[in-house]
């Protein structure tokens, strides 16, 4: 490390904010655009499998009013 | 030319499987090339002589504006090849990558800002280079709206190419920007025709870092590629079956 202490290497010669604001804003929305696909794929399959069992269900009613009628 | 491969590479199933196998890769090996160059960046190179460390941003400054030109280009490519060839697969690749061209895009700008503010004594100038980025912003964006403006999927992706690639003029004005105009903007850190100005102790930080970003990029995109492979394929046998094994796997 170039820096003699920690202190000094958030410091970063005066020109910590700058340097720190910078590199938490980018991992913030790292973290961000990281999260989003696994949430957005979550989202998916929950509602694609809801979609799928109501349609079972449906069938099921359906061939069970079909066997009533007849 | 082996057809084969383009066919398989435009079979959504096809994409989705190699996908998933390959994103796991690309993020591990992007997210730790991304930790390398950064600790390297902040701890072990040396200040710059002007600058002092205020300089230690470029290795987030750098790296993400060449991901937002390099990511619109390849939505450029994806657009005319879909244009040409009527692929389902490169609105797919536009749909995804352009909230991460948009993300990465605001990196470049607020990284800049900041760093401009110790180094040239104003957070912002509306010279060609900052203008040109922020025009990229807005066709990022622009692009985003226009997606979610239009639900038909053909007529959302033969829009959102057709603005892709009246959007491609901005690329070379950023490119060349700071050698056409004045600007406060120093010019490219890497070229591929000269040595760079810096030391190495400072430069293979940061192409570890643009490395990293790419990919970052490539992970992310192949994850939200296959989120709209899953969507848009919802109707189809394979898609049905993979969310029926999902189903009784979670209840097992």
């Amino acid at each position: 490390m170039i820096f003699n202490s920690f202190s000094e290497f958030l410091d970063m010669g005066g020109h910590g904010l700058y340097v720190w604001l910078c590199y938490s804003m980018s991992l913030f929305i790292f973290v961000v655009i990281s999260i989003q696909p696994v949430l957005t794929r979550k989202a998916i399959i929950k509602n694609l499998s809801q979609i799928q069992r109501r349609n079972k269900a449906e069938q099921v009613i359906n061939l069970q009013q079909k066997s009533g009628e007849s | 030319m082996n057809w084969s491969l383009f066919h398989k590479f435009g079979s959504p199933k096809w994409l989705y499987i190699i996908g998933g196998q390959l994103s796991p890769w690309f993020l591990a090996l992007g997210i730790s090339a991304l930790l390398v160059g950064s600790v390297w960046g902040l701890a072990f190179a040396p200040q710059d002589y002007q600058q002092g460390n205020s300089f230690r941003i470029i290795y987030i400054h750098v790296p993400s504006a060449i991901l937002a030109q390099s990511c619109y280009m390849m939505m450029a490519v994806s657009a005319v090849v879909g244009l040409v060839w009527k692929m389902k697969i490169t609105d797919m690749f536009i749909a995804s990558a352009a909230p991460l061209g948009a993300a990465f895009t605001f990196i470049a700008l607020f990284t800049g800002a900041v760093w401009g503010k110790p180094t040239w004594g104003t957070w912002w100038v509306w010279d060609a280079r900052l203008t040109a980025m922020l025009v990229l912003l807005f066709l990022y964006f622009g692009l985003i709206s226009l997606r979610s403006a239009l639900d038909d999927i053909d007529m959302a992706s033969k829009a959102s190419a057709i603005l892709v690639l009246v959007g491609v003029v901005n690329i070379p004005i950023i490119k060349y920007s700071v050698d056409w105009w004045n600007t406060l903007h120093q010019p490219a850190t890497f070229t591929l025709t000269e040595k760079p100005a810096m030391p190495p102790e400072m430069w293979v930080p940061l192409l570890i870092m643009v490395v990293g970003m790419y990919l970052f990029f490539g992970g992310l995109v192949l994850m939200r590629i296959r989120n709209e492979i899953l969507h848009r394929e919802r109707r189809t046998k394979w898609v049905q079956k993979l969310i029926q094994n999902n189903s009784t796997e979670q209840l097992a």
